[in-house]
This record gives C-alpha cells, sequence and structure tokens, in this order.
C-alpha cells in the first residue's frame, strides 16, 4: 500500500468514526435530557397536542422514556453498522443516514416533550411553543452522517474498459441515444393499474386515506414512466441523461468533470437498485442487470448508466476528455 | 448514433450530418419512429450554428428518412432502401479504411470524383 493510500484509508477511517459518533448523539442526547429534567417530571408526561392548544394526551413519564430509548437504541444500532458497512455496502451509506435521522427524530419527539412538560406547573399546562423547531436537529444529524462517510469506491471490475476514439484537435463530435426499459415500463404498467383500482375505490368510497392513495400512486407511476425512455448524450458540453417524455435532465456530468468513463457490468446489487439510485457508490440510473458505462468524476462519487453497446458513449466521452485536456494543457 | 464533423472533410458541415444519420439509420442505431435531437440541440450538442442542422433535417425530410412536424421535433420515418444502406455502409467502411491508410476524406473525394 502507498502512503497516499495509507493517507486515504486513515482519513476514512476518521470520517466513518465521526459519523459514527453524530449517530450516537441522539441516543445519548436522550440519556442526558432524561438524567437533567428527571427530577423536575412527575410520573405523567403530556405526550400529544392538537395544534397551539392544551395537551389532549399524556404518558407515564418514564414508561415512555424507556420506550422511546428502546427504540432510538435499536435505530442507532442499525446507523452504526450501516456505518461500519459503508466500504462494502452501496445501500449502506443512505440507510446509515436514513436511520440517524429516523433515531435523532424518536429521541427528539421525548426530549420536546419532556422539556415542555418541565416547563410547566403541571403537564396539562404545558404548550410546545417553538421547541418543535429542534426537528430539524434530527435532519441536520442524518445528514452529517451522510455527508461524513466517505463514497464507496465505484465498483468497478476487472474486466472494464476504457476505450478512446481516435479525434483531431479540430474535430466535433456528439453522440446520442435513446433506452427504453423494459423492466420500468412493466413496473409503470403494474402501478398504472393499481393507481386504477385506487381511483375506482377513491371514487365508491370517498375519503381522505383512499383520494391521498390515489395520489401517492398517480405520483409513483409516472415517475417510475417518467425514468423507462430516457436520452443518452455525450459531447464536448459532457454527458447527460434526460427523460425523453419531459425532457427533464436526470443525470448531468460536465466534461471537465469526469476522470474517465469505463464499460461495465452494471450490478443492480452494487449500485443500489433499479431505477434512479442514489447510494453510496454513487449516482446510477439502473435499468437492468448488464453493460453499462462507469463515469468516475473528479472531487466525486461515480456514475453509472446502463445502456446497450456502451462502447461508443464510453470511446466519445475520453476522446472529449483527451481533447479537452490537450487543449487547456 | 454518432455524429463526428471534421474541418479537414471537404462535405460541408450540413452534409457531414446528413451523411452520418442515413449511416446510423442503415446500421439500425436509430430506429424508424425514434425522434432526433431537437436541432437547437444538436447544434448545441456539436457547437455547430442551428440553420446548419437545420438544412441538414431538411436534406434528410427531402431524402424520405425524416419527417418534420411542428411540435414533434425530427422523427426517423424510413430509412433507405436496403441496397442504398448497403452502399452507405460500403461508404463508411471506405472512408474508415482511407482513414487508416492515412488517406484524408479529401483526397478520396477527389480519387472518387476521377472514377466517376
Amino acid at each position: 500500500m502507498t502512503s497516499q493510500q495509507d493517507e486515504s484509508a486513515a482519513r476514512d477511517a476518521v470520517r466513518r468514526f465521526l459519523a459514527g459518533v453524530c449517530a450516537v448523539l441522539p441516543l445519548l442526547a436522550l440519556v442526558v435530557v432524561a438524567a437533567a429534567m428527571g427530577p423536575r417530571l412527575g410520573p405523567r408526561l403530556a405526550s400529544h397536542w392538537s395544534g397551539a392548544a392544551a395537551p389532549d394526551g399524556f404518558a407515564a413519564t418514564w414508561g415512555s422514556f424507556w420506550t422511546f430509548a428502546a427504540i432510538t437504541a435499536v435505530l442507532t444500532a442499525v446507523a452504526i453498522v450501516c456505518v461500519a458497512l459503508t466500504h462494502r455496502r452501496a445501500w449502506s451509506r443512505t440507510w446509515a443516514a436514513i436511520a440517524g435521522v429516523l433515531s435523532g427524530t424518536t429521541a427528539t419527539a421525548w426530549i420536546v416533550t419532556a422539556w415542555a412538560t418541565a416547563a410547566a406547573a403541571e403537564p396539562s399546562e404545558a404548550r410546545l411553543g417553538g421547541r418543535m423547531a429542534i426537528l430539524v436537529l434530527a435532519v441536520a444529524g442524518g445528514a452529517a452522517v451522510f455527508l461524513l462517510l466517505p463514497p464507496r469506491p465505484a465498483p468497478i471490475g476487472a474486466a472494464a474498459t476504457a476505450p478512446r476514439l481516435p479525434l483531431a484537435p479540430e474535430d466535433r463530435v456528439s453522440w446520442t441515444g435513446v433506452m427504453s426499459s423494459g423492466v420500468l415500463v412493466a413496473a409503470g404498467a403494474v402501478g398504472g393499474c393499481v393507481f386504477l383500482i385506487a381511483l375506482a375505490a377513491a371514487i365508491a368510497m370517498p375519503s381522505t386515506a383512499t383520494v391521498i392513495g390515489a395520489v401517492v400512486l398517480l405520483a409513483a407511476t409516472a415517475s417510475v414512466l417518467l425514468l423507462a425512455p430516457v436520452r443518452l448524450t455525450v459531447d464536448q458540453r459532457g454527458i447527460r441523461l434526460a427523460s425523453v417524455l419531459l425532457r427533464v435532465p436526470l443525470i448531468r456530468v460536465a466534461l471537465d468533470r469526469i476522470d474517465t468513463v469505463v464499460v461495465d457490468t452494471i450490478e443492480p446489487g452494487q449500485w443500489g437498485g433499479w431505477g434512479y439510485r442514489v447510494s453510496g457508490a454513487g449516482l446510477a440510473y439502473v435499468a437492468r442487470r448488464g453493460p453499462g458505462i462507469v463515469v468516475t468524476r473528479r472531487g466525486g462519487n461515480a456514475v453509472a448508466i446502463t445502456i446497450d453497446h456502451p462502447e461508443q458513449p464510453a470511446a466519445v466521452a475520453n476522446a472529449l476528455v483527451a481533447q479537452r485536456s490537450r487543449a487547456t494543457g | 448514433m454518432l455524429i463526428r464533423l471534421t474541418e479537414a472533410s471537404p462535405a460541408s458541415f450540413a452534409e457531414q450530418i446528413v451523411a452520418q444519420v442515413r449511416l446510423g439509420v442503415a446500421r439500425g442505431e436509430v430506429r424508424r419512429g425514434e425522434r432526433l435531437p431537437a436541432a437547437r440541440e444538436l447544434a448545441a450538442s456539436l457547437g455547430v450554428n442551428m440553420h446548419t442542422v437545420l438544412r441538414a433535417y431538411d436534406a434528410l425530410r427531402e431524402a424520405g428518412v425524416i419527417d418534420l412536424r411542428r411540435g414533434r421535433g425530427a422523427v426517423v420515418v424510413g430509412g433507405d432502401v436496403p441496397a442504398v444502406a448497403s452502399l452507405v455502409e460500403s461508404a463508411a467502411e471506405l472512408v474508415s479504411r482511407a482513414t487508416a491508410l492515412g488517406i484524408s476524406p479529401g483526397e478520396l473525394s477527389t480519387l472518387i470524383r476521377g472514377m466517376a
């Protein structure tokens, strides 16, 4: 191992340690707050408010504490396991952050109710006020876990190749291709059928739940179909993947940020699954297991895109990167 | 579909675009019913004037390769007949072999014109 790799490994270890500390903070805060406020809390805790008025729900102080502490502890353990796995599993960075947000929210929920109760003479007089604002800390904690964790090196196979198109300095080149994913179209069709059933249910039995269900299913189906036909463009500006239906850009990598583009077999498991994925390995559009391009970026995560016959777009991208390097010296 | 424009070619940029779209269709890289990039988008992609791409799209429409409709853009409606598509493919291969031998497209063009 070179000294540069040693330095990088040491830096990653420090980042993982700090992320672990962030993940433990909610549980620690819950215990500290419970110890500090314990003497001021009676047997009852205001636990539910409907608006800014007096509380309309109460719970046993220490019974609720142990329940919230147990949930926070389990979520903290999940976050720590995910933090420990970040160098091996693509999904672990995202799930560490999600577990961090959930544990932070759980701990904060009890802290807020205890704080409001302790500040009032009686639990029935407790008011939330602006205390709910500290829920922001829970989200910030999850974000800190995500940002602190080092991105996993792109899972590039040993058989990956980096073709390059021979290109004269004055040549202009553009590659464009449209791809459609059978898996995503099928998923969209199934989603559409389920939406129609939900719509019929919403019309037959109008209620908040059935209407929200139908709207959520419609949004889910639309977002899947949005990803089904996409256009990949490689040119002097960089690499862009856009939805054909809405012409919305899904992935964009500027040419000056591209380090290299390799042709590889994209394994959905290594990139966080199917569809449009953000994971510890990077950003990915995965329509199936199979050939694709992996773009390694300067100072950023890798980007993977599944595509039939990826050799030509990869060759064009590498040629443009080389042409740009020559032009800028 | 790859579009590559070279200054060294005796053909104009619009003619190069036409030839390469026809080659892309002949090779099946662009299928019937597929929409080509909008003229403005392709022009930005290649760093050429939009009117160059519009001229190329007009020529492709006249050749029956694409259909241009307001709001739908350039849609591939058909390629060359198989014999012509095969000729386009052979021409591309010839250019590629000539380049490998150090013969520029301009020299090759002169060579072919001399044989006609």
